[in-house]
């Protein structure tokens, strides 16, 4: 019997790997050699512009597109045309489809086809999505209807769970419920949970992992507390004058350098107690150290891969 | 993190199952559609009325006896078919309905089912519903001529029944070919039809102008056009072995397309899909044969057809007007093609033409008397 490290061993393993993965329509490449793995017991953000790529890497992983080159896994095993592993898998795409007219009779649907359907979770949902059983899906409203096909689709007890714009058309109350909901899942039951949007502010508080996507090519992998912890923006003013060079002389890895009046605005890369330690010495009259939201993250990672930003997000 | 698993994984019959509720109520509507055009028919006629009429129209009953049918039977059966026709296309939209909207693929064919129990579940479903259909209209008519004491009329119609039913399942195997190939419904049905007519229709006006005789029982001929054969038996004897032969061939064609079929397919008209250069020879050759004949009728009607340089004039032109329509009407953007990818469906048409009517010539007999 294997035990409970073995088994988080495992659900953390590689749930989701892309290798070279190009999908091709006609001339179009949406995508083009992407390569990247995605960890369970996750939540991994695909962020991207209109006409990225986002959409058709989670069909791909979805299986219902076939690779035009490379392959698409899951657990080692390739997804498309894989019945067992679909068994695990649930795509909610943008425009969510309902074969019945009422959330009751798409339950029964979904429980004769999914082995893992969890009638229990499924109620335990229902009291939390303000969703009727009996009403008619086709006259709920967008959101209303994205929130049908979520909830249908945690309670098919997925290992991984694939969201297209899942936020969208959500008020902010049903967003946060949401996010709660799909946490407690990963933490709860080892769900990975893979989620495309446009939105960086959306996904920030929540994804473990986030990819960047443009034009077919995946530009950016990285976990994001990393990403935050590695850049730094410390508004300062000092006694004397100090330049950038001299802090680079310190040590420091200056990504961007602002003078306004007395007031010294620095990016950084490097740790927040490194910072301070250096600027210290310096014997600052004001050290302050400025949130960052993951977006200005991005620009300055890309802005260093010469990339403008305005082009890849929304 | 699963719950366990104590049900097997859902496989054809859950498929079976599936497109068999959702097509129920169709099926009990063109079940009650036959009913009504022949055994509630033959009700209403009456019995008096209908062995008065069977035994006194002389002239047409040799023709009839041939099919199996008599004086009231015909006009019934002609009823079935044309109610055949329209339950084919209705269902087999119904059945397949799903594959044409991207939302819907996405969710199936990210279901945890293989693309061949799809297919198969589908098809066994229509099978299935037709099989109901035309067996609960037989048991009614059965117990109408039984009741009447006439179950050797039963009998004999029941070779034109069982023909009409293998010539349903024709239609409906060549239907799902071009459902399977489609990207929307409408260009399904358009091109399903279009091609029907664009083959028969041409093949008429060769055998026309060719002056030859047409064989209908044995024709290739209606190898492309399946939904004549739910009408030319009333007249004339047709083979229900080909039917047969017909069936399992386009059946495996639909399977095979179905297979290859990219679920981005969904939604796109089917003039932007890479195989429909290959349909459109036979629309340039109906418009050809089309055009030829016409101005040929108009102004050299007097010479032989196929030595007449109107009818070349007005197959060339018609053949440019049949290329032009089958790209406008697939959704095609004709100033966004290019011209050498239009040219060739053109010459291909042409050569269709050439071809055809060689074999014609070579293959049949000239008929006693011009047509």
């Amino acid at each position: 019997m294997a035990s409970e490290t073995e088994i988080q061993t495992e659900e953390k393993a590689q749930i989701l790997t892309a290798d070279r993965l190009s999908k091709h329509f006609g001339p179009v490449k949406a995508l083009d050699r992407v390569s990247c793995s995605i960890e369970g017991s996750s939540i991994f953000g695909l962020i991207g512009s209109n006409g990225a790529g986002k959409s058709t890497f989670l069909r791909l992983a979805a299986g219902v597109y076939k690779p035009t080159a490379g392959r698409m896994l899951y657990r080692g095993q390739i997804v498309y045309e894989n019945a067992r592993a679909k068994q695990e898998i649930q795509f909610v795409s943008d425009q969510p489809f309902f074969h019945f007219d009422t959330l009751y009779k798409m339950s029964k649907f979904n429980r004769s086809l999914y082995l893992g359907w969890d009638q229990a979770l499924y109620e335990e949902l229902l009291a939390i999505f303000p969703l009727g059983e009996n009403d008619r899906l086709d006259r709920m409203s967008r959101g209303m209807q994205r929130q049908a096909a979520v909830l249908l689709a945690i309670a098919c007890n997925p290992s991984l769970l694939l969201l297209d714009e899942a936020f969208d058309g959500l008020d902010p109350v049903m967003r946060q419920n949401l996010k709660r909901i799909l946490a407690r899942q990963v933490a709860d039951r080892h769900l990975t949970v893979l989620i495309a949007s446009q939105n960086l502010r959306e996904l920030e508080d929540f994804c473990d992992h986030v990819g960047l996507l443009h034009q077919g090519g995946l530009l950016f992998v990285e976990e994001l507390d990393k990403l935050r912890l590695s850049i730094v923006k410390i508004q300062a003013a000092f006694p004397q004058p100090v330049t950038e060079s001299h802090l680079r002389e310190r040590g420091l890895d200056i990504l961007q350098f602002r003078t306004r009046g007395s007031l010294i605005e620095i990016l950084a890369r490097s740790s927040e107690e490194e910072i301070h330690r250096v600027l210290e010495e310096l014997h600052p009259l004001l050290l302050d150290v400025l949130p960052l939201s993951l977006e200005e993250v991005f620009i300055y990672e890309l802005s260093l891969k010469s990339y403008a930003v305005s082009d890849l997000l929304a | 993190m699963m719950t366990a698993i104590t049900q097997t994984a859902p496989g054809l019959g859950w498929v079976f199952g599936k497109s068999f509720q959702r097509m129920r109520s169709l099926m009990l509507l063109f079940s009650f559609l036959f009913l009504l055009a022949m055994p509630i028919a033959l009700l209403i006629i009456g019995r008096d009325n209908y062995l008065t009429l069977v035994s006194s129209y002389n002239f047409l009953e040799p023709v009839f006896r041939e099919q199996n049918l008599n004086q009231v039977l015909w006009p019934l059966h002609l009823l079935l078919a044309l109610i055949s026709l329209v339950a084919v296309a209705v269902l087999a939209s119904a059945g397949f309905r799903t594959f044409y909207l991207q939302n819907a693929v996405d969710r199936e064919s990210s279901m945890p089912l293989g693309s061949n129990r799809q297919f198969l579940g589908r098809a066994l479903a229509l099978l299935a519903a037709f099989c109901f259909i035309f067996a609960v209209n037989a048991a009614v008519t059965f117990a109408v001529f039984a009741g009447w004491g006439k179950i050797a009329h039963f009998f004999t119609y029941s070779t034109a029944y069982l023909r009409l039913f293998a010539a349903t399942l024709e239609l409906l195997a060549f239907s799902l070919v071009f459902l399977a190939l489609s990207g929307t419904l409408f260009d399904a049905v358009l091109t399903c039809v279009g091609i029907q007519f664009a083959w028969a229709s041409s093949v008429f006006h060769i055998l026309g102008m060719t002056n030859r005789l047409t064989d209908l029982e044995t024709d290739i001929l209606w190898l492309l056009a399946p939904a004549a054969r739910l009408f030319i038996p009333i007249l004339l004897p047709v083979s229900a072995w080909q039917s047969l032969v017909m069936i399992v061939f386009w059946s495996i064609m639909a399977w095979f397309f179905y297979k290859k079929r990219p679920a981005e397919y969904a939604g796109v008209r089917n003039g932007q899909l890479p195989w429909y250069p290959v349909l459109q020879p036979f629309f340039v050759l109906l418009g050809g044969t089309l055009l030829g004949s016409f101005v040929h009728g108009l102004f050299a009607g007097e010479q032989s057809t196929l030595r007449s340089p109107v009818f070349y004039m007005g197959l060339v032109a018609g053949a440019l007007l049949g290329q032009v329509v089958s790209t406008v009407v697939s959704g095609k953007q004709l100033r966004k093609t290019k011209i050498a990818k239009e040219i060739l469906p053109i010459l291909g048409g042409l050569t269709f033409f050439a071809l055809m009517t060689g074999l014609v010539c070579l293959c049949m007999a000239p008929a006693a008397t011009p047509w």
